[in-house]
């Protein structure tokens, strides 16, 4: 084993060093460019799956250049356990991956954190890991898909896509990344044998695990057939997104609608004896719009949603948040040289939550909101929120006062002290919120002589089959802070609930699965929402589906070769999971050869 | 050697910032007519004279805009140099002139400093900034860039050291703030003076560079306190500020104090503090009805050596040694408004500034106190856009008028040249405020009008300041459709009567206050007003007190309470009761009686008076259906000052009085004047182009 696993190593040895190369220049002139520490989120997106594409490139080629018949003999017909060969290639693979990803972004980290001022917390030091990790993914996924059956082992390449989606952060995200990476190696496993194309059929759990990523690959391949219809509604042009004028009432022209004819829109049923002036008030008016926060970022989170950083160049200062230190860590705009760290206050206390510049004058995290001081070189704390309650969207300008939103509640505070002191704000007012945060999609805000006018519109996720009843609610809010409704407007969906719901009605069971596979290791996050129950009639639909899957699986293993308790299990699996478990039950086993097909050799012609 | 001379320095009054920040008093004018009109006699000679000009031309809008070419020409205290700022386009340098004669010198080819103070030895410039004042060697390059934690920073240059000033800080603690008194040199060094959990408004200091006395704002009044060598206070008089916070102009070699304020009497003057707190008049206005503008000392002695009236007439008198100089620069200058900055020695020039409500721009002269002559400087750096000749323009005409109630009300008359008064449109401008005034000097607006063929009224209503104590308070908060509406409407009809414009043909306009007054005028008197044109205006000036004392810019702050401010005018902000009338009274709640067309001009965001209280009245007249146009500056403040909003204020007013009034037609507005107007004109007018 020792020496296949030497031979693999040299084999590759040159591609490895070229990777290294290749990898530790550029990341080394952009390190010289920039901070690589301190990027959004999409530079590391890009470079992960340039990794993972590498490593399914790598997968690809090595197990195709064995899976020839022939060659892919030779490499069994070893005094060796299958599973010790697939270990030495794989491991000699992983092994190069780990010098052509890993060390390149070990070395850069080596040198910002002792030749240079900038930030390298315990996090950046994760991320060598990570793009290890990200490129045995792809590896496994690429030897998989060539090892396998090419009916459906391409299959595997969507498990290294859940990294994009997953919510987990930090050392859980290594975690969804080794649970990604044990499942593919598992999958290897199964396959690594003399007939690989072979679906294992004494061991229901190896089925269930080929058949997995089939299902999943099947359930995503049906959700997108459904964009057709959208292409064919674009094409016929009565698609909403694309109509001259979007369906009255519905949730596209909420979306566009400038603030004051959605306020307009909100009002315009409605009979208070105000409602005439408001409405005279709101078109002469300026709205103010605001849209929540979708995340916020989390302490040793491995990326940044934007960087944690901002200039003062009065003073000649760079400051850069430290998740190690919870502070923002201070060096020379100019000079690069390092200078100290500067928390809250005077007493320089620690954030309570990574923050993140906001505009010209603010910061946040989930908790606060704060503002830097140059004069002073000091930060101030303006606004706090309540225990329980995490930021929807930091200080905004609404008019005379400055507006902030939590998970919950709007909070006003006075623009007259927030513009003349640095003292922590008291708000004036607080307006609970109706609905989820996470099903909000935009707040317009309009001042009357005392109080506001509120739109809270309520659209987020209405075509992804998360939010069911969407709705704009209108509050009228005093001088008090006291606030009542005036209006609440059913908003219609503008496509066919049966379209948007089609990622629950395809297979409830799936959609689960794979809700479960994002949250994976997760903390719970306020900004976001659980989707909301479905209605009775896509639940029928999709009853009916795996009804329908059931019946197929019934009529389809009965012309496939199966054992009876593994006919009667697919049957139930197809029941239970529906449509793309039928799809994977095609895919996976070939029809059962007739005699009747089987053409008759014909005898030479004298 | 003869005795030196003594070298004066100028000291500029520090003004209470706008209450209601007016817009119609913010530009500094001078006034051409040292008559006293307080009678139909002595108007009616004036008018004549007006009657008999020349016509003048149409000038356009921007003529009328005064250059900000020169700003900040400061004289040193030797009489050498002369430092000022010059504004090219958006940059901004600073230069030196040699009194001896040659070029000036640029200092700094770009700066952001909007003031200007010479050391006393006159080696260095202080050039304040908002945020910073940078020091700056007149010979070498050396200086320093000190930074202020509020604009209102600088206290004044240090009289005791020969380059040094004194500086206000603000020092933030966990349980609020403290006022720190420090003084800086050229060179940065910092020497803390005084610290104190009040806010300091002004300081003396004696010969050795030891504060001997501080004024500070005690909550609800102003005290002067002296400081004994242990640092101890001792309390030597208090007061209460309408407006305008008394000053100390210096502390003498025997201990007494010398400041500028109306302690103790009527109007503001020169006072002098002796050490047994027995307070003496220095010098007050000669007439007997204006505040002491402006005081220039001697500062060799410290004693008061110009002293400078602005509020009917605009006279300025020498004191003590220098008033035979005085006098004989003010009689080369007949009917000008003049300003005098004198150097120390016997050869040292003075710096002479001439102004005139004619005379859009300033004009600079050195005077050779040992010849008697005088010679002009700056004139290629004053040139900005060509002004309208004097000629063309029209004098101030002072004049006064009893009111229904037997009070002697005072205003100033603008007249197109040559034109039958009786056959013009007359225009009330009413300044805002209300504790504000209309001075002796140049009035773009004002100006504009009369050129567009109006008759122009700037009342200086009860209630206004710079005539004294009494005056300013006399209102007893009838601010409503009452007394102070009334002196506006009386002061109309009285021109009327006087055969000053077509009865018929009458309008209002102001800002601020004045375009609250606007609204009530052609509320309730539509009779008198036929059109209205509010800039900034409280639809309920009620509404408004109370929300700017709770929310707006100048609500209680360390250094002042509008909540005594409001007291003294008579409107108790914890008593509604005693502004309810105010909103009784209000245009927003008599918003049905309007007849009148009317414009609103406002900023976005105006942090004194809120758009949303000018949008609210607007959406209730429009609700109405009454005649109403809106232009909103989308980014504005209280007052327009980009040129492209200034220039639509002035459009829009041309405009909305040509329609209704019968004024010259406007120029027609330029194409980035007319797409601005197409997206900042929220409402237009029915009848509006």
């Amino acid at each position: 084993m020792i020496d296949l696993f030497k031979s693999e190593l040299l084999r590759f040895r040159l591609w490895a060093a070229v990777a290294f190369a290749v990898n530790l220049a550029v990341l080394s002139f952009l390190s010289r460019m920039m901070d690589l520490a301190q990027q959004p989120i999409f530079i590391y997106q890009l470079f992960g799956m340039v990794y993972v594409v590498a490593g399914a490139l790598l997968g690809l080629y090595q197990m195709g250049t064995y899976r020839k018949p022939n060659q892919w003999l030779s490499l069994l017909h070893r005094p060796l356990h299958r599973l010790k060969i697939a270990g030495a290639l794989s491991g000699a693979n992983a092994v190069l991956l780990l010098v052509a990803t890993a060390l390149p972004i070990l070395l850069v980290c080596a040198y910002q954190d002792t030749m240079t001022a900038r930030v390298v917390d315990t996090r950046h030091w994760l991320l060598p890991v990570a793009a290890w990790w990200l490129a045995v993914s792809g590896y496994l996924a690429g030897a998989y898909a060539m090892v396998a059956d090419r009916r459906y082992s391409f299959a595997a390449f969507l498990l290294p896509n859940l990294f994009m989606y997953a919510e987990a952060s930090g050392v859980a995200m290594l975690g969804v990344q080794l649970v990604v990476i044990v499942f593919l190696a598992v999958l290897l496993a199964i396959a690594f044998k003399p007939d690989p194309s072979s679906v294992p059929s004494r061991n229901p759990l190896a089925v269930l695990a080929v058949a997995l990523p089939v299902q999943v690959g099947a359930y995503f391949l049906l959700w997108l057939l459904g964009f057709a219809a959208e292409l064919g509604w674009n094409v016929a042009g009565t698609h909403p997104l694309n109509a001259p004028e979007p369906p009255k009432g519905g949730y596209v022209q909420a979306q566009r609608a400038k603030g004051k004819d959605l306020l307009l829109l909100g009002i315009q049923d409605s009979r208070d004896p105000e409602a005439a002036l408001w409405r005279e008030q709101i078109a002469l008016s300026d709205v103010y719009t605001t849209q929540p926060l979708r995340n916020l970022p989390v302490r040793n989170s491995l990326t940044n949603i934007s960087p944690l950083e901002f200039a003062d160049g009065d003073n000649n200062l760079m400051l850069v948040f430290s998740h190690d230190s919870e502070r923002f860590v201070t060096r020379g705009l100019r000079d690069q040289r390092r200078i100290g760290a500067m928390g809250v206050g005077a007493e320089q206390a620690a954030f309570p939550a990574p923050t993140i510049p906001h505009g010209a004058m603010y910061l946040y995290n989930a908790h606060a909101v704060y503002q830097y001081d140059s004069e002073q070189q000091r930060m101030f704390e303006r606004a706090r929120l309540p225990p329980g309650e995490v930021m929807a969207s930091p200080l905004e300008p609404a008019g005379d006062n400055i507006l902030m939103f939590s998970d919950r509640a709007a909070y006003f505070f006075p623009g007259r002290e927030a513009m003349s002191s640095l003292d922590l704000l008291k708000p004036l007012m607080r307006v609970p919120m109706s609905g989820q945060v996470g099903n909000l999609s935009r707040v317009d805000v309009v001042e009357l002589l005392d109080g506001y006018l509120v739109s809270y519109t309520y659209t987020w996720g209405v075509w992804s089959g998360e939010l069911q009843q969407p709705f704009q609610q209108v509050l009228r809010v005093d001088g008090d802070g006291h606030s009542r409704e005036v209006t609440r407007r059913a908003l219609s969906m503008d496509l066919p609930s049966m379209y948007t719901t089609r990622n629950v009605w395809l297979s409830p069971v799936i959609r689960e699965l794979c809700l479960g596979a994002q949250d994976l290791f997760a903390a719970s996050d306020p900004l976001r929402m659980k989707p909301q129950p479905m209605p009775a009639s896509i639940l029928w639909l999709a009853g009916a589906c795996c009804l329908l899957s059931l019946l197929g699986a019934v009529w389809l293993t009965g012309k496939q070769a199966h054992s009876t308790s593994g006919r009667w299990g697919w049957v139930l699996l197809c029941g239970v999971i529906g449509l793309p478990a039928l799809a994977s039950l095609w895919l996976l086993y070939p029809m059962r050869e007739r005699l009747d097909d089987l053409r008759l050799a014909q005898p030479a012609a004298a | 050697m003869g005795p030196p001379r003594r070298a004066l320095q100028e000291i500029k009054m520090k003004t209470f910032p706008n209450l209601l920040g007016a817009l119609a008093c913010s530009v500094p004018l001078w006034i051409a007519m040292p008559t006293r009109a307080d009678d139909a006699q002595a108007l009616r000679t004036a008018i004549a004279a007006e009657r008999a000009r020349a016509p003048a031309r149409q000038y356009s809008r921007t003529a009328f805009e005064v250059s900000r070419a020169l700003q900040s020409v400061r004289l040193s205290p030797d009489g050498r140099q002369v430092a000022y700022l010059r504004q090219l386009g958006q940059q901004r340098s600073l230069w030196v002139l040699p009194t001896t004669g040659g070029h000036a010198r640029q200092l700094l080819p770009r700066t952001e400093a909007d003031e200007l103070y010479w050391s006393r030895d006159g080696r260095w410039l202080f050039a304040k900034a908002r945020r910073s004042l940078a020091t700056l060697a007149i010979e070498g390059r050396d200086g320093v860039r000190i930074a202020l934690d509020n604009p209102r920073g600088m206290l004044r240059v240090d009289p005791s050291q020969p380059a040094a000033v004194v500086l206000r800080e603000r020092v933030r603690t966990p349980s609020g703030e403290r006022w720190r008194v420090v003084r800086r040199d050229a060179r940065g060094q910092r020497t803390p003076l005084w610290e104190d959990e009040r806010y300091i408004h002004d300081v003396a200091l004696d010969a050795r560079g030891r504060l001997v006395a501080l004024m500070r704002f005690d909550g609800d009044h102003d005290a002067l306190y002296r400081v004994d060598g242990n640092g101890r206070l001792r309390e030597a008089l208090r007061w209460t500020t309408i407006r305008d916070q008394a000053g100390l102009l210096a502390a003498t070699p025997e201990g007494d104090l010398l400041l500028d304020g109306d302690v103790g009497g009527n109007f503001r003057r020169v006072l002098r503090l002796d050490r047994g707190n027995v307070l003496r008049t220095v010098h007050a206005d000669p007439r007997g009805e204006a505040d002491l503008d402006r005081v220039v000392l001697d500062p060799a002695t410290q004693q008061p050596a110009v002293v400078s009236y602005r509020s009917t007439v605009a006279t300025t008198h020498g004191l003590g040694a220098a008033q035979a100089q005085v006098a004989a620069i003010t009689r080369q200058f007949p009917g000008r408004d003049i300003g005098i900055t004198i150097g120390n020695g016997p050869g040292a020039a003075w710096l002479v500034s001439e102004r005139a409500s004619t005379l859009r721009d300033a004009r600079w002269h050195l005077y050779d106190p040992r010849s008697g002559r005088l010679r002009p400087i700056l004139e290629q750096e004053a040139k900005g856009s060509p002004p309208p000749p004097e000629t063309a323009l029209a004098r101030k005409l002072p004049f006064a008028y009893r009111a229904s109630d037997g009070m002697r009300v005072h205003g100033f008359l603008l007249l197109p040249p040559g034109l039958d008064t009786a056959r013009v449109p007359l225009v009330a401008l009413v300044h805002g405020g209300p504790i504000n005034h209309f001075r002796t000097d140049y009035d773009s607006i004002a100006q504009l009008l009369a050129n567009r063929g109006y008759a122009v009224f700037q009342s200086n209503f009860r209630g206004s300041t710079g005539l004294g104590r009494d005056y300013a308070l006399s209102p007893r908060g009838d601010y409503g459709n009452g007394r102070v509406q009334q002196d506006i409407v009386e002061g109309v009809r009285w021109l009327l009567a006087q055969g000053i414009g077509d009865p018929q043909r009458v309008g209002i306009a102001g800002h601020s206050f004045g375009g609250y007054s606007a609204l009530l005028g052609v509320t309730f008197q539509p009779d008198l007003f036929k059109v209205g044109v509010a800039g900034a205006p409280p639809a309920d000036l009620g509404w408004s007190m109370r929300r700017l004392h709770e929310f707006g810019n100048q609500g209680a702050g360390a250094e002042r309470s509008l909540a005594v401010t409001m007291r003294l005018l008579g409107l108790d902000l914890d008593k509604p009761e005693s502004y309810a009338h105010l909103r009784a009274q209000s245009p927003l709640a008599n918003a049905g009686k309007l007849r009148r067309p009317v414009l609103l001009i406002a900023g976005g965001e105006d942090r004194t008076v809120p758009i949303r209280e000018v949008i609210h009245y607007a959406a209730m007249l429009r609700h109405l259906g009454k005649d109403v146009s809106l232009y909103v500056e989308p980014d504005g403040g209280h007052s327009p000052t980009e040129p492209l909003p200034r220039d639509a204020y002035v459009y829009l007013m041309e405009e909305m009085l040509h329609r209704h009034l019968g004024g010259a037609k406007p120029e027609s507005p330029s194409p980035a004047l007319h797409a601005h107007l197409k997206s900042a004109l929220r409402i237009v007018g029915k009848g509006a182009p």
